[in-house]
């Protein structure tokens, strides 16, 4: 019998999808090692762009910035040394158009870099080149002005209208005694005033020199010839001739040298000064550290900057170096995985078939082998399950055949064998009876227990003929009423039980009379005891027992004897099968037929060594058991 | 004990008095001292600003020089720092005056280390009047009136004084304040200026100079600062801190001279020295005498500083805003 193939659901797995599957994997292979190459030209292609455009413009940037500083130094020191004022505007052009753009430039480029504590750098690169800024404006605001020299201011704004007062009493003294104005009450005085002149000019003179010139070392000298001035002054204003006029002028004369003497020595004192030039002095340490700082400090971002570049470029070269022989591994690599899972995919999707195509060649070649077992769970599993069905069909069907082609041969030479043999034993029984009547007390033991043997074996043969005749006609049971407590009864009453047996019979009273072939039952129920009791040899229990089930009347016969083998009880009931010894099998078959032409049921169950149950379900109503 | 340790004994007992008869002299004097700064009202400071305007009067009438018109601007709400500067010009003026008459010259007072007190304030103008005095008495003039009225004034009433005194006193000068001198203030008002930048990362300190404008006259300098005296009105008003405001619409714009722009140069310093106190940054740059320059020289310098004034308005207000 063919069974259905399974349906088809959307959680099984399918030929097509494991299929696709199969090609999914080649795909997914492919997809790896593309994804390889992939991330390796994109670190790659990441790193080279890191160098070309970080490290590169951070480089171009650091030098911008460091070549600006340099040149802002060059223009300030320029505008400082020169006093040509192009140098300013060559300042303010560097600051505005390369340092502070090179900054901010830098600054963008780190922060996309990301490197570690580049922000402070930057900050404090930031606040460097302010404060450059800052102190190179201040510089270039002092150079070339006055105040640059402090003892220059000093000696124009202090120091200079005292000279030129001091200048203009003297020379108004000498003016007078050129004159012939009687001026000194001693003739010799006019030596002081001219030692006075001397002394004032000299001083004056070397005063310049120490402010304008710096020689520092003159201080001694100026203040000895300040000091003579005052005692020639002194001289002369002992013997001045009194006057009012002349009191004033010496007495303007004294103050203004004692004035001179505090104010130059503030003068000298500036010009001693560390601080004497501002500007020389804030450069030393102010302006030049500041760049220095800058300097360093950009040093050490390039430095830096360098080293991490370097790093990038090594890590660029080394997966240089990999990406080529290691991506042509990785290209053989996964063909070869492609081929091996290719060809062990294949193998697997394609074992089903092959099995099937050798079983179907098995099957051509009319050897029915045993059932292919499915591999897979799909269409290809479907085909195996369908194939081994058809294949046990077509087992079945040889044996049904051969079987039919047996039982026509046995049905046709029973039927023609059976008269030729029936005469010869009716004959044999005759004798025997016509022996037996003519037997007394004398004959001899041996010929009557022959006799009786000889009956037996007859009664034997007869039966055998009966089977044969049985199964090769078409038996058409022909129904009557009765009972069929009684013929139980009765088959038990005729059957010959040895001793050992014990016969159990258990009758349901009242059962309703029922149609049915006398004969034919009579034959099923005596071929199942007799089964019984031979399965008995060494004694037991033979139940027979009847019951009302339903609509129908259930009679079951069962033994305590070897019982059946569980292999054999879908056979039992097959035409020529037998375990005995003797007898041609055909006793079930014919039992089954009987009770299938009574519309009902022959069951059987068995435990080896426990005996055998038989149960006959017969329904009450013939006309609806048909129906 | 021998006699040596009781000697000794005995001077360590009288050093130790010493010291706690010193030691409470020293308190004495300095809490008279304390109790001196705490009494000193404007008023005080006014009385003695009197006093030298008594004296600068007498000079004046010496000298045949006659007082100058007033300038016709009004000030509110001055503090005694707004007043100490400009009693400082006052100084630097009289030690000028006393260099030219009588060749006596003085170290230029330095610039107050906190926020001033009107104690301090009349220091600056005892200074100044000692000075005028010894001047006053070389030329044998009369001494200063000692009589001179108490009465109530404000601190603007103070700077308006001290401001008269200032021009009148410039007038009697051989070498009055000319440009450069305003010049170097507006320098120093940059030096401040940049060192209040300084506490704003990022901040531009010095901007590129304006263009150089000629035939600038010492009024548009004067009109320039006074813009930027506005904004650090508008940059203490971010603060929510009332400061001196200065009315310029009566202005005499013919009597505008350099000495006039020196005091609004002076008075600009003054409130950047005290916003410069305030947050604690760094001492600004020392200027020097730059040489010869002309109003328009300041007026470009004035520009720098107006540029400098209005980075720091709008960094101050973003961070008050982002305080709030």
């Amino acid at each position: 019998m063919n069974s259905p193939p399974a349906q088809h659901t959307k959680s099984r797995q399918t030929f097509s999808r494991n299929l696709l599957r199969s090609h999914m994997l080649i795909a997914a292979i492919g997809a790896f090692s593309l994804l390889i190459a992939l991330i390796t030209i994109f670190v790659q292609s990441r790193n080279v762009y890191l160098l070309s455009n970080h490290s590169i413009p951070v480089s171009r940037a650091s030098s911008m910035v460091l070549r600006g500083v340099q040149h802002s130094l060059a223009s300030m020191r320029g505008w400082v040394s020169l006093d040509d004022k192009e140098f300013i505007s060559d300042w303010s052009q560097v600051w505005e158009y390369e340092i502070t753009p090179a900054a901010i430039n830098l600054g963008q480029i780190g922060t996309e870099m990301k490197l570690p504590g580049f922000k402070q750098r930057m900050t404090e690169l930031s606040l460097l080149l302010a404060e450059l800024q800052e102190s190179q404006w201040w510089v270039l605001e002092i150079a070339q002005t006055p105040g640059n020299e402090p003892a220059r201011v000093e000696y124009q704004f202090e120091a200079e209208p005292l000279l030129s007062s001091l200048d203009e009493i003297i020379r108004s003294l000498f003016t007078l005694n050129d004159e012939g104005v009687t001026l000194f009450s001693h003739d010799e005085e006019p030596n002081s005033l001219h030692d006075a002149g001397i002394s004032f000019y000299t001083a004056s003179d070397m005063l310049k020199r120490i402010v304008f010139q710096g020689e520092v070392e003159l201080e001694d000298k100026y203040f000895y010839n300040l000091h003579m001035l005052k005692t020639a002054v002194s001289v002369l204003s002992r013997s001045f001739q009194k006057s009012d006029e002349l009191e004033t002028t010496i007495r303007y004369f004294k103050r203004d040298i004692a004035a001179l003497k505090t104010v130059s020595t503030e003068i000298i004192a500036l010009r001693k000064s560390y601080n004497w030039n501002v500007v020389r002095h804030r450069m030393e340490t102010e302006t030049v550290p500041l760049a220095k700082k800058v300097v360093k400090l950009m040093k050490r971002l390039d430095s830096d900057t360098d080293k991490l570049m370097t790093q990038r470029a090594t890590l660029t070269a080394r997966i240089g170096n990999f990406a080529a022989p290691g991506l042509s591994v990785l290209l053989v690599a996964m063909v070869c995985s492609a081929f091996i899972i290719s060809r062990k995919r294949a193998r697997a999707l394609s074992r089903p078939a092959t099995i099937l195509a050798a079983a179907a060649n098995q099957l051509a070649a009319g050897n029915f082998i045993e059932d292919i077992s499915p591999v897979s769970d799909d269409e290809l599993g479907d085909l195996t399950r369908s194939f081994n069905s058809m294949r046990r069909d077509l087992q079945d069907a040889q044996k049904q055949v051969v079987l039919q082609e047996k039982l026509a041969a046995i049905g046709q030479l029973s039927g023609s064998v059976a008269h030729d043999i029936r005469n010869p034993l009716n004959a044999i029984s005759n004798s025997i009876y016509f022996l037996n009547l003519i037997s007394n007390e004398e004959t001899d033991p041996k010929i009557k227990e022959h006799l009786l043997l000889m009956g037996h074996e007859i009664n034997r043969a007869n039966g055998i003929i009966n089977d044969l005749l049985d199964f090769s006609r078409e038996n058409v049971p022909t129904f009557s009423k009765g009972d069929l407590n009684l013929l139980l009864q009765q088959v038990l009453a005729g059957g010959d039980f040895s001793d050992v047996i014990t016969v159990d019979l258990q009758l349901e009273s009242g059962l309703p009379v029922v149609e049915f072939d006398h004969l034919q039952l009579e034959r099923v129920f005596t071929n199942l005891i007799s089964n019984g009791a031979q399965a008995m040899p060494d004694g037991g229990t033979l139940k027979v027992h009847s019951a009302r089930d339903g609509a129908s009347i259930r009679i079951t016969i069962s033994d305590t004897g070897h019982g059946i083998a569980e292999e054999n009880l879908d056979e039992i009931f097959e035409p020529l099968f037998t375990t005995k010894a003797s007898g041609v099998g055909l006793g079930l078959s014919i039992v089954k037929d009987f009770v299938k032409k009574h519309y009902g049921r022959l069951t059987v169950a068995s435990v080896v060594g426990s005996g055998t149950t038989f149960t006959v379900l017969l329904p009450m109503d013939q006309n609806a058991a048909k129906e | 004990m021998t006699i040596f340790n009781i000697k000794k004994l005995c001077s360590c007992i009288l050093l130790m008095c010493l010291v706690l008869l010193t030691g409470k002299a020293v308190l004495a004097q300095g809490l008279k001292s304390d109790a001196d700064s705490s009494e000193t009202t404007p008023a005080h400071v006014y009385v003695e600003l009197q006093r030298v305007e008594q004296l600068i009067d007498g000079l004046g009438l010496f000298m045949g020089v006659p007082e100058p018109e007033l300038l016709g601007v009004s000030i509110t709400n001055a503090a005694p720092h707004d007043v100490y500067f400009q009693a400082r010009t006052l100084v630097i003026k009289a030690n000028r005056l006393s260099f030219e008459l009588i060749r006596k010259d003085s170290d230029p007072p330095v610039l107050p280390e906190g926020v001033v007190r009107p104690a301090e304030v009349k220091q600056m103008v005892l200074e100044a009047l000692g000075v005028l005095s010894e001047v006053s008495r070389k030329f044998q003039m009369l001494g200063v009136h000692p009589q001179v009225e108490l009465k109530e004034v404000t601190p603007s009433d103070v700077f308006m004084a001290s401001m008269t005194a200032n021009r009148h006193l410039n007038a009697l000068l051989e070498r009055r304040f000319s440009p450069a001198e305003v010049y170097r203030v507006v320098n120093l008002a940059i030096g401040y200026t940049s060192r209040l930048l300084a506490q704003y990362p990022g901040a531009p300190r010095i901007p590129k100079k304006p263009l150089y404008e000629k035939n600038k006259r010492p009024l548009d300098v004067y009109y320039r600062l006074n813009d930027c005296l506005l904004l650090i009105i508008q940059i203490y008003q971010a603060s929510d801190v009332d400061i001196l405001q200065m009315n310029v619409s009566g202005i005499n714009e013919k009597n505008i001279s350099p000495s006039d722009v020196f005091d609004m140069a002076s008075l600009i310093v003054a409130r950047l020295d005290f916003l410069h106190k305030s947050n604690g940054s760094r001492v600004p740059r020392e200027t020097y005498f730059p040489g010869k320059k002309f109003p328009s020289d300041v007026y470009q310098q004035a520009g720098i500083l107006e540029q400098q004034l209005t980075t720091l308005l709008s960094y101050v207000e973003n961070k008050e805003q982002a305080n709030r």
